[in-house]
């Protein structure tokens, strides 16, 4: 009796022991199967973030893939634990395996499928379009009406300073230039060009030549009011005409510089122009439409500055929103940028003074 | 800053009696919210413009207080109903004895 009795025990004992195996056997089967679900969802889920994500290089974005399989699998681990299940050790050597497998897969994964972010060629012709269509409707009548647009305040007090006489010599833009409405129609559509010394020079660095030059007065400060005032009147006369840069022998070595810069990346997030303003022009950025960067309505009056600014602070903007020391005001590099970005809108029409997001 | 500045006045020049006006007003003003820093950490003092008046005919029709969450360039749109020819007078005034004063006629028929 006491043997059966402990034969039967041992049976049973040796039954639950294989119940329990299968038990474990089948859990850690789920559990890798879960294991396996979540890492290939991830990896989709991660894949079509490289593939939206285009902002980024191919080997930057291999290098963050490797870093961020590695959380996805911390995660994996993170819910086994939660679930506590018996042959711990065992669940641990297979998840760990596991890791190493699916690390492998990934990588391998990461190599070859093809995450080309789209390239496309810069827009050119027709296809280029000033970034006055992908504002709202609301902006755009800002910019269209001169009684809502408030850079018609500056163009206003342009209008006075073209008149008033200053610096040593006595003379206003007015008394060399005349009625602006005549003499600067489609002045603006022409900078940034060369002087008689050879000087790359914008709009801006134009009238404080004239200023120090005719007029013997201190130049305007970068950004200052009255000089905005003036390029917002002057660039004004030109509204509606097409810009007229073209490549000369003269300017051929900044054009090609300001073009290397266009296409240099710069700043810790490595961007070049090109890539978001070339490339991925139409596209959205933080949910902003990234526009083709045509240089057609400066000065402009931003919203976000609250004012009216110049090409020049647009492009320190840039420059500071890719992590990059921005270039001096009047730089060289600037204005050779300015060149090549004129040049790129070439018969585009002008819009100044524009409104802008 | 200056003590007045440009000021734009949008609005119908007739009008027939009763007819809902909408007039559109928008002056040039920097609106310095006084929260803001130079680079070298001081304080922008605040100078905006505080209140904005329309009376027409010597009645004041329309009254807004601006506070420091405007923005430049203040933009004003409202209605009034035409009730008489005569004058509207749109009144600015803020902080540093900022002041700005324009008129607009308008002949109800």
């Amino acid at each position: 009796m006491s043997r059966s009795s402990q034969t039967l025990q041992s049976n049973e004992k040796l039954q639950r022991n294989e119940m329990l195996q299968r038990n474990e056997m089948l859990q850690s089967n789920e559990m890798l199967q879960r294991n396996e679900m979540l890492q290939s969802n991830e990896m989709l889920q991660r894949n079509e973030m490289l593939q939206r994500n285009e902002m980024l290089q191919r080997n930057e974005m291999l290098q963050r893939n490797v870093i961020s399989q590695g959380n996805v699998i911390s995660q994996g681990n993170v819910t086994l634990r939660d679930n506590p299940r018996p042959g711990g050790s065992q669940t641990v050597l297979s998840c760990l395996l596991q890791k190493r497998l699916s690390l492998a897969i990934l990588f391998l994964l990461a190599i070859f499928l093809p995450f080309h972010a789209p390239s496309h060629a810069d827009p050119v012709g027709a296809e280029r379009q000033s970034s006055y269509v992908l504002m709202s409707p609301d902006t755009k009548a800002m910019q269209d009406d001169p009684l809502l647009n408030p850079a018609t305040f500056a163009v206003l007090d342009g209008q006075v300073l073209w008149q008033e006489i200053a610096g040593k010599k006595n003379q206003s833009c007015a008394s060399c230039h005349g009625d602006a409405t005549v003499s600067m129609k489609g002045v603006a559509a022409s900078f940034p060009k060369l002087n008689a010394a050879g000087q790359l020079l914008n709009l801006t660095g134009r009238i404080n030549q004239c200023r120090t030059e005719q007029q013997s007065a201190t130049p305007f400060a970068f950004e200052s009011k009255p000089l905005l005032a003036i390029s917002a009147f002057v660039a004004n006369q030109s509204k509606g005409m097409p810009i007229t840069v073209e490549r000369t022998p003269a300017n051929e070595a900044a054009l090609a510089s300001g073009q290397r810069l266009f296409n240099q990346r710069m700043g810790q997030l490595n961007l070049s122009c090109a890539q978001c303003h070339a490339e991925r022009a139409g596209q959205k950025l933080a949910g902003n439409p990234i526009p083709q960067a045509h240089p057609t309505a400066y000065p402009i009056y931003r919203l976000e500055w609250q004012a009216v600014g110049s090409l020049e602070r647009r492009l320190r903007n840039c420059l500071v929103g890719v992590r990059a020391e921005p270039f001096a005001f009047g730089s060289t590099e600037l204005l050779e940028l300015e060149l090549f970005l004129a040049w790129r809108a070439r018969a585009m029409l002008l819009e100044s003074p524009g409104v802008r997001p | 800053m200056s003590k007045t500045s440009r000021t734009i006045v949008t609005m119908p020049a007739t009008a027939k009696k009763g007819e809902i006006l909408e007039i559109r007003i928008i002056v040039q003003h920097d609106m310095e919210s006084g929260f803001r820093h130079t680079e070298t950490g001081q304080r922008i003092p605040r100078d905006i413009i505080r209140d904005f008046r329309c009376t027409y005919n010597g009645v004041e029709v329309f009254r807004v207080e601006l506070h420091p969450a405007m923005g430049a360039n203040p933009l004003i749109v409202f209605t009034t109903t035409a009730t008489e020819s005569g004058t509207l007078e749109f009144k600015w005034s803020g902080d540093n004895g900022y002041a700005s004063s324009t008129t607009s006629t308008l002949t109800v028929t």
